[in-house]
């Protein structure tokens, strides 16, 4: 199984989680994503689904000043975000509960 | 490709996403982070620039997909092959440079539609010739920048947009089109028009033309009925009415490329009279002292004024 189809449906969350770890901007995130163990995220799609999360108001974002590279956009959770984080991750522990033990039954 | 030149082919590629201005608001920086990061070209770490654009619009998640195809219209595949050009170095910089002509493109367009409209109006010319023409041009030039100007300044998009868009369009190609018209009237009127049957034209050493000739042999000899001919052979005429003079033709009809021509005087008489006893020599000698049968030109004084005048 191709695991970039599974991580379309939990990008979101994947998102969700390394912000609320702490703020990062766009290459931050794609950067913390992969050193998590998601090599295959691709940037286009961190980077979509960090604006679209912005647009649904779940982040907050501000302009920081670089000493040596382009200002930097850091985006955050504000209380939208972090509500939305607790329920998809709720979510998200029952499912793969439920998938673990659905794939631990087909091993016995 | 630059991280700014990525940018705008992911921009064009998403021209007409909705919501682009919002999605792609910080894409120069995020894109100039990752360039900082490695040598590596972008297109090597990030794909081309429309697989970036659909990825983008995918996790957006605005953009309706349908079968995962993008559909490939004329603008798509306009929109490719710009983003190729503009993957290509001497291109981009012929690219960068056109905005720095637009003014210049602004006033031409402006004089060519005014001499259009001038040209309608009844005087058709390539340069203004009268005052009303000048205040057309004048006023041609300022709606032109005028124009130019403002549809620059307008940004955004809508259905406004796009009519002053066409209207440009429309301008340029009938300022195009004028200008390419007026340059082939230019080119016409400055190519020397081949004069058919003509008289032999000459550019003289004196102020006045050529219309007769005066051949001396190596001695210093006068010569007479001396045939001249052109490099194709056709008979060398000159044109002695021009300059107020006509072949004499009291003696019948006379070679006209012999040479000297025995010319008189055009002043409305013939001169049949005054030369018939000329007739004896074939042709008058141009000095009257050179040999005796010149006798018949020497009774022809100019103190004899009614009679015309043999001109050699």
């Amino acid at each position: 199984m191709d695991s970039s189809q599974l991580l379309k449906g939990v990008l979101d969350l994947a998102v969700l989680a390394v912000l609320n770890e702490r703020d990062g901007y766009g290459y931050d995130v794609v950067r913390r994503l992969r050193e998590a163990g998601l090599q295959e995220v691709g940037d286009a799609s961190v980077y979509g689904t960090l604006r679209r999360l912005f647009k649904a108001g779940a982040l907050t974002s501000y302009v920081v000043a670089s000493d040596e590279g382009p200002h930097r956009k850091y985006y955050g959770l504000n209380d939208v975000g972090r509500d939305m984080y607790a329920a998809s991750a709720k979510t998200w522990a029952s499912f793969s509960a439920t998938m673990a033990a659905l794939l631990k039954e087909g091993q016995e | 490709m630059t991280p700014e030149q990525y940018a705008q082919a992911v921009r064009d590629a998403l021209a007409d996403h909705p919501e682009r201005e919002e999605l792609l608001e910080d894409l120069d920086d995020h894109l100039a982070e990752i360039a900082a990061e490695s040598d590596l070209p972008l297109e090597n770490r990030l794909g081309p620039p429309e697989a970036y654009a659909e990825e983008l619009a995918s996790a957006y998640g605005e953009r309706p997909q349908s079968g995962g195809r993008r559909r490939t219209g004329p603008r798509d595949r306009i929109r490719r092959v710009y983003a190729g050009l503009m993957g290509y170095g001497p291109y981009r910089s012929f690219a960068r440079f056109l905005p720095e002509l637009r003014p210049g493109w602004w006033v031409l367009r402006g004089y060519v539609l005014a001499m259009v409209l001038v040209a309608f109006a009844g005087e058709p010319a390539l340069v203004p010739m009268t005052p009303p023409a000048w205040l057309a041009v004048i006023a041609g030039i300022w709606a032109s920048v005028w124009f130019g100007r403002s549809n620059e300044r307008r940004g955004g998009r809508g259905s406004g947009r796009r009519l002053l868009g066409l209207a440009a369009v429309v301008v340029n190609a009938v300022a195009g089109f004028a200008l390419f018209v007026g340059m082939v009237a230019a080119g016409d009127a400055l190519t020397p028009q081949p004069e058919e049957d003509q008289a032999v034209w000459m550019q003289p050493a004196s102020s006045d033309g050529v219309y007769n000739l005066r051949p001396y042999a190596k001695d210093g000899t006068p010569l007479t009925d001396v045939y001249l001919y052109d490099q194709d052979g056709n008979p060398f005429v000159t044109n002695p009415e021009f300059y107020g003079y006509r072949v004499d033709r009291a003696c019948g009809e006379p070679v006209l490329n012999r040479y000297p021509l025995p010319l008189v005087e055009d002043d409305g008489q013939d001169g049949q009279v005054a030369t018939a006893t000329a007739c004896s020599t074939p042709a008058p000698e141009p000095m009257a002292t050179v040999r005796p049968s010149q006798a018949p030109a020497q009774t022809r004084k100019p103190t004899q004024s009614a009679a015309p005048e043999h001109k050699d």
